[in-house]
């Protein structure tokens, strides 16, 4: 039986709408329940349901045999697994937003002493750093949006998937730093394990993307 | 004040390092019996040296001499054994083949600092029956340490090399294809090759692993000369390999390793329960050259950490380190004591003296005098 990591919330969804239509698993039912352990011995699966930022951390320690998680997740903790497949779900930006009318049209022009506020302080550092910028990262846990409206921060780096939520708290984005979509991962031994059912499984779901 | 140790380094305590050098002594007595001798390299090196092995990765303790030169803790051991057997042990008769235990040290190695290995290195023999005897010597220690289902990859430095050579892609993007396989990153490979709509061969290769009819599959499919060559080395590794009877192996085309001192074939070993590599190696054909002697030779190299990793569910009985024997004595048997202990320690038992007392030291029996 594999063990299969999924992400809380509607990434979970549409994942699995993903392996019905891949005909992996039957039903797409699993988003009810309040339990964090599922067993589909139908399909021969049993699914962890945890915070999608934890996924590559159970899959990395082998408690998981594969996952689905977002790219931003991926970059910003960096673990050793296999990307297997980009499932095309889940689509998004990561990007640069500044307070509109700031007069700032690029990164460059935010200088050497940026301020930038985020939920990712790795990937921002990353960004600014490949532009000759040495940003004060500021790290946040939500509302990323508020801190350049009350003078937190210069810019934010955060995910968006229509620019809406940015536009609409009076920020506009200056650059797309990566686009991120949901990918299926695999621990780095069980994937050797289980070679064979999880190249079917990737054949199989590559069909339907 | 908080006396803690630095991260990523560890103590081994009692039993567990009474069981370390256990499973190192084992080792050692396998490597033995294959012939191999040991060698004890210094703790640190001249930079200048450990970098021969090692071309972009900056992964070293280092510090200064007393005379300005920068030196710096190993973080890998064949590079000084490259160096030993190009220098010291340049007028030794070859094939020569040596072997090691010890620590190393690296700033990013997984969570680890200083991590230890025991390993072996075949210097002198160009051959696919010195790449069999490695491996097959990687294999024999992995089942005498007892370790349940372990499996073994082996891939060659030339599939990759042969198959960019091949494609019509950049400098630059061939760079970052080698890093995407590294990472294990296919998602990230298939978004490159369809950007630069070359290299297509690449995306073959994470469905190129199996056993020995992955091979033919392979030579249909891949379009390279080199990546041909390769496949046919391969074939006749895997030939030599017959007469040790393993059947565990598996062939794993889209494998890459990040030390850059590898030309030819290369392995891993894993096992269920550990996420990193249990046993690795290859053929390093020009590291020699860099120190004047050009050379072919084979390794492997073993991580102990991982084995005890590995192993640890079913060590309980290896990590009890308690005396024998407590002899206790009253204040007149001293000397009758100390005489009656040294006898028994002849014997092989591990004996502690004790005088009678509300508190005895930890053994496996008591015996009073």
């Amino acid at each position: 039986m594999l063990t299969v990591a999924l992400p809380k919330g509607r990434l979970m969804d549409k994942a699995l709408e993903l392996f019905d239509r891949a005909k992996i698993i039957e039903t797409t039912n699993y988003g009810e329940s309040r339990k964090l352990i599922i067993e589909d011995n139908k399909a021969d699966l049993r699914y962890i349901l945890a915070k999608p930022t934890d996924v590559p951390t159970y899959v990395e320690y082998g408690v998981a045999d594969i996952g689905i998680v977002g790219k931003d997740v991926l970059k910003e903790n960096k673990r050793a697994v296999y990307e297997l497949l980009d499932l095309g779900i889940g689509k998004c930006q990561m990007i640069v937003a500044v307070k509109s009318g700031s007069g700032f049209n690029k990164v460059q022009e935010l200088g050497f002493s940026a301020k930038v506020a985020s939920k990712y302080p790795n990937c921002t550092t990353e960004y600014f750093r490949s532009h000759g910028i040495q940003a004060e990262i500021i790290k946040l846990n939500g509302s990323i949006e508020l801190a350049p409206i009350v003078g937190l921060a210069d810019a934010i780096v955060d995910i968006t998937e229509t620019g809406r939520t940015i536009a609409e708290n009076g920020l506009e984005i200056i650059a797309e730093v990566f686009p991120i979509s949901a990918r299926l991962i695999a621990n780095q031994v069980s994937y050797k394990i289980h070679y064979h059912s999880l190249r079917e499984m990737v054949k199989a779901l590559e069909e339907v993307i | 004040m908080l006396f803690e140790i630095p991260e990523g380094t560890k103590d081994f305590l009692l039993g567990e390092a009474k069981w370390k050098n256990e499973i190192e002594d084992l080792l050692q007595k396998k490597l033995r019996a294959w012939g191999y001798r040991q060698v004890i390299t210094p703790s640190y090196e001249y930079l200048t040296t450990l970098s021969q092995g090692e071309e972009s990765r900056l992964d070293y303790f280092s510090f200064l001499s007393e005379n300005g030169a920068t030196l710096a803790l190993r973080n890998d051991f064949t590079t000084p054994i490259a160096r030993i057997a190009s220098i010291a042990l340049a007028e030794e008769i070859r094939p020569l083949r040596l072997f090691y235990r010890g620590n190393l040290f690296r700033l990013k190695h997984r969570d680890k600092r200083e991590f230890w290995q025991a390993g072996a290195e075949l210097i002198g023999d160009g051959s696919r029956y010195a790449d069999a005897e490695i491996l097959a010597l990687a294999m024999s220690a992995l089942d005498e340490l007892g370790i349940k289902d372990w499996g073994l990859d082996i891939g060659h430095r030339k599939i990759l090399q042969g198959v960019l050579e091949d494609s019509a892609l950049s400098k630059k993007a061939q760079k970052q294809a080698e890093a995407l396989l590294l990472q294990k990153d296919y998602a990230g490979l298939k978004a490159l090759v369809e950007q630069e709509k070359t290299g297509y061969d690449l995306l073959l290769l994470p469905s190129l692993r199996g056993q020995e009819e992955i091979l033919e599959i392979a030579k249909t499919k891949l379009a390279s000369p080199k990546a041909k060559e390769a496949l046919g080395e391969i074939e006749e590794i895997l030939k030599a390999l017959k007469p040790y009877g393993y059947k565990q192996i598996n062939i794993d085309l889209a494998m890459v390793k990040d030390l850059s001192y590898y030309t030819g074939m290369f392995f891993e070993c894993y096992a269920p329960g550990l996420a990193g590599i249990i046993c690795t190696g290859g053929r390093y054909d020009q590291l020699l050259a860099n120190f004047n002697h050009s050379e072919p030779a084979v390794g492997l190299a073993i991580g102990i950490d991982e084995i005890m990793e590995v192993l640890a569910p079913s060590s309980q009985k290896s990590l009890l380190d308690i005396p024998d024997l407590c002899l206790v004595y009253s204040e007149i048997q001293y000397k009758e004591a100390v005489i009656e202990a040294e006898k028994k320690r002849q014997t092989g038992f591990a004996v502690v003296l004790a005088k009678k007392g509300p508190h005895l030291p930890q053994a496996k029996k008591y015996l009073e005098l």
